[in-house]
C-alpha cells in the first residue's frame, strides 16, 4: 500500500467495496502476534459492494465497518458513564478532578457523535447501559470505574488498529487512542499515585512491560468485560 | 498460540511449507538463534520474520525499516534526556518524582531494545546508537539540567512530538501487522508519558501553565480564559510554529475541529462541544519529512542529524 499522505480526507463512502484492500499472505503471517487464533485464522471473506445498512445492533467484523461499530460501542459506553458522573460529581472530588472529568466527558461525546455521523446507516443504534454496579457518589468508585473503562479503551483500540483494512481507519483509530491513553494515564494516577503507565499491572490487558508495550486486546477479549454494562443485545459476527 | 496449527493451516495452501521452514535453511536457523535471545513476547515478531524469509522475501522492506529507524532516533532523544537527569544531575529531580522518571526511562530503553531487535530481524540496519551529546535539550531553556520545571517542560514537548511522530509512521507499517501492532502499543505508552508529565507540570502550578491539561488543548490564561486562537498550550514560543500547530490551514493542525469531513464543533446539537473540546478529542500526526525537519531544528546536533 503506497501512502504518501494519509490525511483522513476520504469520506465515509470509502466503505464501498472498491476501496477495501485485501491483505494478502505476507500480512497474514504477521497476524498472530497479538491476535492469537481468532483473527489470525480469519479466512478471506467476500466483501459486499452494496451500501451497508445496520439492523441497529450488529457488529460485523468482515470489514472496517465492524471496527468502527465496535469502537462506537466503547465510545457510547464511555460517554454515558461520564455523563452520569458529571450529572452529580462525587462530593469528595477535587476542583481539578471535576474540571478534568468535564474535559474527558466532552471528548467522549465528541468521539461518540463523530462515529454516529461517520457510520450513519451502517452504524448500530443508541445503546442502553446499566451502571448500577457503580456507586456514583463515591469518588474512589467513580475513579476506579473510569480507570477500567479507559484502560480497556486503550487495549481495544490497540487491538484493532493493526487489523484495520484501510489506512484511513488506522489514522482515525490512532488519533483517538492517544487521547484515551492520556485519559487512562491521568485517571490511573488519581487512583494510585504514579500509576500512569504500570505495564505490569496492565499485562492482564495485553501489555508487555519488558518491551514497553501498552495494553492491546482483541474484541473477543474486550466485549465480555463490558457485557455487564451493556443492556442492549449485540450481535457480533465474522470476528 | 498454537504455531503448529497455523503452520498446518498454511500447509493446506502451500504443500512445501515444511521445506520452506526447514532448519537447514538460513531463515529457520536465524529464527531459532534469535528465539533464544528474545523474550517470549518478542517471539511473534521474530516468527513473522521467519515466515517472510521462508516465503522468499529477500529484499528488505525499506519503508518499514525506515519508519522504525526514525522511531529509534526519537527513542534515543527521549531516553537520553531522562537518563542524563537520573545519572548526571541526580539533584535535579525531586525524590518523589524519581520513580516516575525511572519508569519512563525504562520504557524508552525497552522501546530501543525492541526496535533494534525488530529492525535487525527484518534484515535492516538499526540507526547507530545516539549518545546524550547527539542532542540539544536547550530549546525550551538552557537551564534544562538545573531547573526542574524546564526539565519537565522539555520532556513533555519531546513526548508530544514522539506521539505525533509515531502516529505518522503507523501507515508505513501496514505491510507488517505484528510490527504495526507493537508500534501502536508503543505509541499509546508515549501518550501516557506525555499525560503524566503534563500532570506533573500542572501540579507545580507554574505561571502561564496553571491550566495545563494532560491532553493537548487551547492555551488558557492563568485566570482560566481560553484563547481559541492559540493551540500552543506549552507556552513555548519556539514550538508554536512547529508542532503545537495553530495553523488551521494545515491538514494536521493540532487545533483542527473537522475530522474525516465531519465538523465536531457543536456536533448534533451538543453546544458544549466547543472548538477547544473538538480539537482536544483527536490528536494529530506528523509525517516523516516534518518530523525530521523539526527534530533537526530543535533537538539533534549536527553530526547526528536525520537525513
Amino acid at each position: 500500500m503506497e501512502i504518501s499522505n494519509y490525511e483522513a480526507v476520504e469520506s465515509r463512502t470509502s466503505f464501498s467495496a472498491g476501496k477495501l484492500q485485501r491483505r494478502h499472505f505476507l500480512k497474514f503471517t504477521g497476524a498472530f502476534v497479538l491476535t492469537t487464533g481468532v483473527l489470525s485464522c480469519k479466512k478471506d471473506k467476500s466483501l459486499s459492494s452494496k451500501p451497508q445498512i445496520n439492523d441497529g445492533s450488529t457488529i460485523d467484523f468482515k470489514d472496517d465497518t465492524g471496527i468502527f461499530n465496535y469502537i462506537y460501542v466503547l465510545e457510547q459506553l464511555e460517554a454515558a458513564f461520564y455523563a452520569k458522573v458529571s450529572a452529580a460529581y462525587p462530593s469528595a472530588f477535587t476542583a481539578t478532578q471535576t474540571s478534568f472529568f468535564n474535559d474527558i466527558s466532552l471528548h467522549e461525546i465528541a468521539h461518540r457523535e463523530f462515529l454516529k455521523n461517520f457510520l450513519v446507516e451502517a452504524g448500530i443504534g443508541n445503546l442502553d447501559f446499566d451502571f448500577s454496579s457503580i456507586d456514583f457518589t463515591n469518588a474512589t468508585a467513580v475513579l476506579t470505574a473510569a480507570k477500567t473503562f479507559e484502560d480497556l479503551g486503550v487495549a481495544a483500540y490497540n487491538g484493532v488498529l493493526a487489523i484495520a483494512q484501510q489506512s484511513f481507519t488506522l489514522t482515525i483509530l490512532s488519533q483517538i487512542v492517544s487521547v484515551e491513553a492520556r485519559h487512562a494515564a491521568w485517571v490511573r494516577g488519581q487512583v494510585i499515585t504514579n500509576d500512569f503507565a504500570d505495564l505490569n499491572a496492565l499485562s492482564a490487558l495485553g501489555a508487555v512491560d519488558a518491551n514497553g508495550l501498552d495494553a492491546a486486546l482483541t474484541p473477543d477479549k474486550v466485549l465480555p468485560q463490558l457485557s455487564k454494562y451493556i443492556k442492549t443485545p449485540l450481535k457480533v459476527i465474522n470476528l | 498460540m498454537d504455531i503448529l496449527n497455523i503452520i498446518d493451516e498454511i500447509g493446506k495452501i502451500d504443500g512445501e511449507i515444511y521445506e520452506r521452514l526447514n532448519p537447514r535453511r538460513k531463515a529457520m536457523r536465524n529464527f531459532f538463534d534469535i528465539g533464544k535471545k528474545l523474550s517470549m513476547a518478542a517471539l511473534p515478531v521474530a516468527l513473522t520474520g521467519m515466515f517472510q524469509k521462508a516465503y522468499g522475501q529477500t529484499t528488505v522492506n525499506t519503508t518499514v525499516v525506515s519508519a522504525l529507524n526514525l522511531a529509534l532516533a526519537l527513542e534515543y532523544l527521549e531516553f537520553n534526556l531522562y537518563n542524563n537527569a537520573l545519572t548526571a544531575t541526580p539533584t535535579l529531580i525531586p525524590a518523589a518524582a524519581v520513580p516516575i522518571i525511572t519508569t519512563i526511562r525504562a520504557h524508552e530503553q525497552a522501546h530501543i531494545n525492541l526496535l533494534i531487535a525488530t529492525i535487525t530481524q527484518l534484515g535492516g540496519v538499526p540507526q547507530a546508537p545516539m549518545p546524550y551529546t547527539a542532542f540539544n535539550y536547550t530549546t525550551i531553556s538552557t537551564n534544562v539540567t538545573t531547573n526542574y520545571s524546564t526539565f519537565l517542560r522539555t520532556a513533555m514537548s519531546i513526548e508530544d512530538f514522539g506521539v505525533r511522530a509515531y502516529k505518522g509512521q503507523l501507515a508505513n507499517l501496514v505491510s507488517n501487522q505484528s510490527v504495526l501492532a507493537a508500534a501502536a502499543q508503543i505509541h499509546s505508552v508515549e501518550a501516557r508519558h506525555s499525560a503524566q508529565l503534563r500532570k506533573m507540570i500542572y501540579d507545580l502550578q507554574i505561571a502561564n501553565l496553571i491550566n495545563l491539561r494532560p491532553w493537548l488543548s487551547d492555551r488558557a490564561t492563568d485566570a482560566g480564559v481560553v484563547d481559541p486562537t492559540n493551540y500552543n498550550d506549552s507556552a513555548i514560543g519556539a514550538l508554536s510554529t512547529v508542532y503545537y500547530q495553530d495553523n488551521a490551514t494545515l491538514l494536521n493542525a493540532e487545533n483542527k475541529v473537522t475530522q474525516a469531513g465531519i465538523l465536531l464543533t457543536g456536533i448534533n446539537g451538543f453546544t458544549n462541544i466547543t472548538a477547544n473540546a473538538s480539537a482536544q478529542s483527536f490528536d494529530e500526526y506528523l509525517l516523516t519529512a516534518t518530523v525530521k525537519t523539526v527534530a533537526n531544528a530543535l533537538y539533534i546536533n549536527k553530526p547526528y542529524q536525520l537525513t
